[in-house]
């Protein structure tokens, strides 16, 4: 357990290093985009004494390094990167606000693509180079071509617009409409990650599935679908544990592609409208609150598998 | 002023597929909201769906004013005139304004019994005190009127002194920036105070909340215009994408849509159960030549490409034929916009002629920086850079976003730019000031263009009373614009409205807001 908890420390200061890293990185992107607040909001009668207390207002008129400054001195006192360009509010606030209707499709997303990778590989594996897994590898090739914002459309129009089995967009209000307003932004997101975790999946149940002790069951009498159950998927599921951790980056990209289509007043839809106002502090809060959680949750499922997996918690290399 | 629109994400193929699934078969078109021959009937919530950001400030001299800032405020407060559907000056606040002979002393009669929506009457004092805040502050829109003093003559009669005659001030002061707030803000900080505004228009403030993409107004009880407004509350939600804009109105999400994508008007109107509502528009999308530096200091060549683009193609293609062709730098729904000063029409051999004249060598390169998110104004700098291939230029374009063009194109870093501009107000001054005269704040358009002759009949045109001589006077300048031509009017673009059939009495300004004080929803 001893070397567990070194590995452990270790992983922990990688990710101390990746967040700080990542802070620098967000402000200095968000600042090198052309285009500036004062660009953005300023009308064109602005006069240049308006643009200059503007700019004095927003803190644009200080050099970088000042307002690095400012951001690492809020960050570590309140947490928070001080308020936003365009309203003046603290952009915690504002992300925390929206926090909970981007999670809510994350967390539906992944349960939704957990489910029909795990459905997919399954049939893909046992039927090995047969008809349903070769018609399932296209399906897949299609769903990682089909870009998140196309496809949220044409949903939309089917089930919203023609059937009105959903609402629009929105999110609703009460615990049923509200469920109901995620299913398709879920539904979306989830496709674009459905063919890496299937494929992977697919893979390690290929592997599993030759292994001796697969060979040995079989020859014991063992029905295949106790085989599947209780040797192929536990064996394959961590490696997929670690790749759902992995995949979560992409799938909260594609959470915040997907609100702006279906109007989710969740945190992409705020990054897409402060990267039009060039609004870099709140631009930066998202950056640095998103890559946090990121590293978060990949540290912990690093963590848990090194539990579960005996391997790894005597010390081994991470997968 | 420029208004900011947050860029549409839809491309073309996604429009196109829209257009295939809802069935889109274009055709019959459906009368105006404002054409409902039943009575009104009181009650109800009104839901908007428009683009653009969230409401961020309710001051009207603040110093960004959004477009949705400014649609907000005029539900919340009045000026002392307003502006009809057809631009048109019509009294609001003030029932009369008269100048004195010399134009000097302007005196407004104050309507009675007018009273804020915490019940307070409004008085002389409260006029005095916005309109000498608008001009301390300045903000986003400032009075350009040379204003020297402002006084309460008595409770209902305000008095204004000018440096100058300005004929245009009674249309100055209709625009968001001179809406009416009561005297000291009622001893509130300006953060309270517009926290939840107090003003004398047909709304008020009722949920905020500016991490919010909704935002709802409220019926104010004590509004002057007796029995409205009909509508209880009227409830907007800001979306990014207008392709959701369409999908909500179809799927009977929202009762109003704005800013309807051009491309979507045919479907819309060919579905019964809504209304589509075409009315023209202060907005035109008009290209811009850097006239003091660079290729396009070169008179010849700024004509030769005038000629070289058929407007009236472009307009139709690219509007869907919603706009207007392009004709002069003075829109064509502002007063004295003349229609004659469209000298440099299309005709290719002139433009290949005014080529020759320029010694640009044939082959050479000139760059279009153009402002993206807006689908017709890239296809236009196609179909721009197609027409002057034909005279020999090649062109580049240059897609910018929003803020980066507003960065490059006010410092000069361009040679030619295409993007879409609004006029502020119907009195040819404003237009005139901030695009050709070479004293107004943004340096012709950041075009560079000075013309002793034109800034002196702007001069001219300012203090000459209404009527045939001012006219004559914006004829003259529109036809010396139209000969050096720094700026070139593609289109007069159409606002577009579209709402449930059931909606009624909605009145669409030419600046692009709307008038809910009259507004029903039939039962």
């Amino acid at each position: 357990m001893r070397s567990w908890a070194r590995a452990s420390g270790r992983l922990i200061a990688y990710a101390v290093a990746v967040t700080l890293a990542v802070v620098v990185l967000a402000f200095g992107l968000s600042r090198a985009m052309p285009g500036s607040a004062l660009s953005a909001q300023l009308g064109s009668h602005a006069t240049d004494a308006t643009r200059q207390q503007l700019a004095a207002q927003l803190g644009l008129d200080r050099p970088w390094w000042s307002q690095l400054g400012t951001l690492l001195r809020n960050l570590i006192t309140h947490g928070d990167v001080g308020p936003s360009m365009v309203n003046g509010e603290s952009v915690r606030s504002a992300i925390t606000a929206r926090a909970g209707a981007t999670l809510s499709i994350v967390v539906l997303a992944m349960l939704i693509a957990v489910l029909l990778a795990t459905a997919i590989a399954v049939v893909s594996a046992t039927h090995q180079n047969r008809w349903p897994d070769h018609v399932l590898r296209v399906v897949l090739s299609a769903g990682i071509a089909v870009p998140a914002f196309w496809l949220g459309l044409l949903l939309v129009l089917l089930f919203s617009v023609h059937l009105r089995w959903f609402p629009v967009a929105g999110l609703g209000t009460g615990p049923a409409a509200w469920l109901r307003s995620l299913v398709l932004p879920a539904v979306t997101a989830a496709v674009g990650i459905v063919p890496l975790l299937a494929r992977s999946l697919r893979a390690q149940l290929l592997e599993v599935l030759h292994a001796d002790f697969v060979v040995a069951a079989r020859a014991t009498g063992l029905s295949s679908r106790r085989i599947l159950l209780r040797h192929l998927i536990p064996n394959a599921a961590l490696p997929a544990l670690t790749l759902v951790g992995t995949n979560l980056a992409y799938l909260i990209g594609g959470t915040f592609v997907v609100e702006s289509v279906f109007t989710i007043p969740g945190v992409g839809d705020l990054m897409f409208r402060s990267i039009t106002n060039r609004d870099s502090t709140t631009i930066t809060g998202i950056v640095i609150y998103t890559a946090v959680l990121v590293v978060v949750v990949n540290l912990l499922t690093d963590l848990v598998v090194r539990l579960l997996d005996p391997r790894l918690a005597r010390g081994g290399a991470a997968l | 002023m420029r208004i900011h629109r947050t860029a549409a994400f839809g491309a073309v193929a996604v429009t196109a597929m829209a257009m295939v699934l809802s069935g889109c078969s274009g055709g019959s078109s459906s009368g105006s909201t404002a054409a409902a021959d039943s009575e009104p009937v009181a009650g109800g919530a009104l839901t908007i769906a428009r683009t653009g950001q969230n409401v961020s400030d309710l001051d009207p001299v603040a110093k960004t004013l959004t477009s949705n800032n400014a649609y907000t405020l005029d539900k919340i407060f009045d000026t002392l005139t307003t502006q009809d559907g057809d631009g048109a000056l019509q009294p609001s606040l003030a029932t009369e304004w008269k100048a004195s002979s010399d134009g000097l002393t302007w005196t407004f009669t104050l309507r009675s019994g007018v009273k804020f929506s915490n019940g307070d009457a409004l008085t002389a004092k409260d006029v005095v005190y916005s309109i000498e805040r608008h001009l301390k502050v300045g903000g986003a829109l400032p009075l350009s009127a040379p204003i020297t003093g402002v006084k309460a003559v008595d409770d209902g009669t305000v008095e204004v002194k000018l440096s100058k005659a300005y004929t245009p001030l009674a249309t100055e002061l209709a625009t968001f920036a001179s809406s009416i707030v009561p005297d000291d803000l009622d001893g509130k900080s300006e953060k309270d105070f517009f926290a939840d505004p107090v003003g004398t228009g047909p709304f008020k403030v009722g949920t905020w909340d500016k991490n919010s993409s909704t935002f709802e107004l409220v019926k104010n009880t004590n509004y002057w215009q007796s029995g409205k407004p009909y509508l209880d509350s009227v409830s907007y939600t800001t979306v990014s994408d207008d392709n959701s804009l369409v999908q909500q109105l179809q799927g009977k999400q929202v009762d109003v849509i704005q800013d309807v994508p051009m491309a979507n008007v045919a479907a819309l109107k060919s579905n019964s159960a809504l209304t589509v509502d075409t009315v023209g528009s202060w907005n035109q999308d008009q290209v811009f030549f850097n006239t003091s530096d660079g290729p396009f200091a070169n008179r010849d060549l700024r004509r030769a490409v005038a000629q070289a683009v058929d407007r009236a193609t472009l307009t139709q293609t690219t509007t869907f034929g919603t706009g207007t062709t392009g004709t002069t730098y003075i829109p064509a729904t502002v007063r004295y916009s003349d229609q004659s000063a469209d000298i440099l029409k299309y005709d290719v051999a002139a433009a290949k002629a005014d080529l020759a004249k320029s010694g640009v060598a044939a082959g050479t390169t000139v760059k279009l920086l153009v402002e993206s998110g807006s689908q017709a104004r890239g296809q236009q700098a196609q179909i721009i850079q197609a027409a002057l291939k034909e005279i020999g230029l090649t062109v580049e374009i240059e897609q910018k976003d929003s803020a980066t063009f507003w960065t490059t194109f006010p410092s000069k870093d361009y040679e030619f730019a295409l993007t879409t501009v609004i006029a502020d107000t119907g009195d040819p001054d404003n237009v005139t000031y901030w695009q050709v005269d070479s004293h107004g704040v943004s340096d012709s358009f950041h075009t560079g263009y000075q013309s002793d002759e034109v800034d002196k009949l702007a001069a001219q045109g300012r203090e000459t009373p209404d009527g045939d001589a001012r006219k004559d006077i914006y004829a003259k300048i529109q036809q010396l614009v139209a000969q050096d031509s720094p700026t070139l009017s593609l289109d007069y673009a159409a606002n577009i409205l579209s709402t449930q059939s059931s909606v009624h009495g909605i009145e669409l300004i030419p600046n692009g807001t709307l008038q809910l004080q009259d507004a029903w929803i039939a039962q």
